[in-house]
């Protein structure tokens, strides 16, 4: 088992610890957006390091166990909930920086380690649901091409979502029937998911730039010592673009589970589309919350620094990519902060791109896990994972409503070794 | 006639949502419009609404970030995340403390906004 260790992937997990530990120790940058704008209150001398501490456990915790650890497991790429937040915590609660960063570093390291470890002791157990687990993403990678007519619906309304999804179908369709084509002598095949997500997007943008509403005036000065404080972070906060874009290029996380799921299945332009088209969700979040902060986020406008390892050639051109992307977000921020500002539609598109994947991920996770958990064990795993995603929905979601099914899977795996021990059930 | 309560739905998520089961849950006695969440708090601020709500996944950051700048931090409250649960009665003692602005998670989007319309009518 010693000889499968990857010492690389050590060395870049525990750096990337380590290092988002520092910028969160020095309030430079938080993973969490929802510690983020607390970071003030907390600089200010409002609040002291315990309450922070306190409060950065208490979002986050629900993330690491009962979202990105059982995808993590399912899919076999670390979702990056894992590191971030928990270099929030250690850089927040512990205030000597050369301790926590140790700390951090050690976190980082070691979590690959466990998480390499738990996939890897799957091989000795009597019933091996790896494979089976891995079905969990499986719906995500074709449904996830849904989320810009979905988007349109819920913005727009149901007409226009419906000629959005006409228009994607018929993309992707056609690209199928095209498929491969050849350019200059050579075999192409062009991917279908990417040309429907194109189609749906330039329909969501297209209505966006036709809505002219426009926002209420906010004295921008609030923000400008904000920004400027972050502007001078820059040099902090660009190794670490690098560094996430180094191991996304060895294809070791993912910022979210659609990309999860699209790289456990080796779909690498599709992951890096997912990604690009993230951080379209996420930048105005980001930018106002950094804007109101002074503080930056970890990952930048969350996944297009991922993306961007995904299709780079080599880990070199990777960090450079990375920081380079990340250099251009912390220059754009102002000017981002004030067009977002003047056109709300397109603000407004960005929240509705979140509410559409995540309504999307709730039902392809489901529909995974159920047919996952069946995998596994037959008839058994349907009837567990319905019950038990249901008994989650009346107890009020103690278990994110995304990830109930996944881990319902991984329930009625464990389940299945059981009952094989106590011979209950035979194993092929 | 009393003046209907008036609503801003800023945050991230699931918006309409939000919108349609205040309305139902009032009998549309509470009015509910949805605006951007820089919107919703600079409404909540200039008096035209009387609170913000918000979610994201956190029922902190995308939630409320922007009413902790412009409406104030003493002023906002994460009501519903992960781990906690609303009912009518905190709501209602938050309210009488001067909370503006309430966030909660998606995932428990139905329990906040029953419980924040509970502590409003009763």
């Amino acid at each position: 088992m010693l000889e499968s260790i990857d010492l690389l992937k050590i060395f870049i997990f525990a750096l990337m610890g380590g290092y988002a530990t520092f910028l969160a120790n020095k309030a430079i940058a938080v993973y969490h957006d929802g510690l983020r704008p607390i970071m003030p209150e907390f600089m200010n001398g409002n609040m002291s390091r315990k309450e922070l501490a306190g409060v950065s456990f208490a979002i986050s915790i629900g993330f690491i166990t009962g979202f990105a650890l059982p995808i993590s497991i399912a899919t076999g790429i670390i979702v990056i909930h894992i590191i971030l937040l928990t270099a929030d915590f250690i850089g927040v609660s512990i205030a000597n920086t050369k301790v926590s960063v140790a700390i951090g570093a050690i976190y980082g390291g070691s979590i690959t380690l466990v998480l390499d470890a738990v996939i890897k002791s799957f091989e000795y157990l009597p019933v091996n649901f790896l494979d089976a687990l891995s079905a969990v993403g499986m719906p995500v990678i074709y449904a996830f091409v849904a989320f810009p007519a979905v988007t349109v619906a819920y913005q727009f309304g149901v007409r226009k979502g419906v000629y959005t999804l006409i228009a994607s179908l018929a993309g992707q369709i056609a690209i199928e029937a095209i498929n491969p084509i050849l350019i200059v002598g050579e075999e192409v095949s062009l991917s279908p998911q990417g040309i429907a997500l194109l189609v749906g997007m330039t329909f969501l943008l297209t209505y966006a730039a036709k809505d002219k509403s426009v926002g209420i005036d906010i004295e921008n000065s609030v923000f400008e010592d904000n920004i400027q404080r972050i502007k001078g972070n820059a040099k902090y906060l660009i190794p670490m673009g690098a560094l996430l874009a180094v191991a996304a290029n060895y294809q070791w996380i993912a910022g979210e589970p659609i990309a999860g799921s699209l790289l456990g299945q080796d779909k690498l332009v599709s992951a890096a589309i997912v990604a690009i088209v993230q951080a379209l969700a996420f930048m105005p979040l980001i930018v106002t919350t950094s804007m109101i902060s002074g503080v930056y986020g970890t990952n930048g406008w969350c996944d297009w620094l991922l993306g961007a390892g995904y299709l780079a050639p080599n880990p070199i051109v990777a960090a450079g990519a990375g920081a380079a992307l990340m250099g251009v977000e912390v220059k754009s921020l102002g000017g981002i902060g004030r067009t977002l500002h003047r056109f709300p539609a397109l603000k407004e598109s960005g929240d509705n791109i979140r509410t559409a994947m995540t309504g999307i991920l709730e039902i392809a996770l489901l529909v995974g896990g159920v047919y996952a958990a069946n995998d596994i064990w037959e008839g058994v795993g349907m009837f567990a994972v319905v019950s038990l995603y249901i008994l989650n929905e009346i107890a009020g979601r103690p278990v994110m409503k995304m990830a109930a099914a996944p881990l319902g899977a991984i329930i009625v795996g464990i389940a299945a070794n059981i009952a094989a021990i106590l011979g209950l059930i035979t194993v092929a | 006639m009393e003046e209907k309560i008036k609503v801003a739905i800023g945050g991230q998520l699931v918006k309409k949502e939000i919108k349609e089961l205040i309305e139902s849950e009032s009998n549309n006695s509470i009015e509910a419009e949805i605006f951007t969440d820089m919107d919703a708090s600079m409404k909540v601020n200039l008096g035209t609404h009387d609170f913000y709500l918000g979610s994201c996944q956190s029922g902190a950051g995308g939630a409320l970030a922007m009413a902790y700048a412009i409406i104030g931090r003493e002023k906002c409250a994460t009501i519903a995340n992960a781990i906690s649960k609303p009912t009518p009665e905190s709501v209602q003692t938050l309210v009488k403390n001067g909370v503006k602005a309430f966030g909660f998670t998606n995932d428990r989007h139905e329990l906040a906004v029953k419980a924040f319309v509970k502590a409003i009518l009763s």
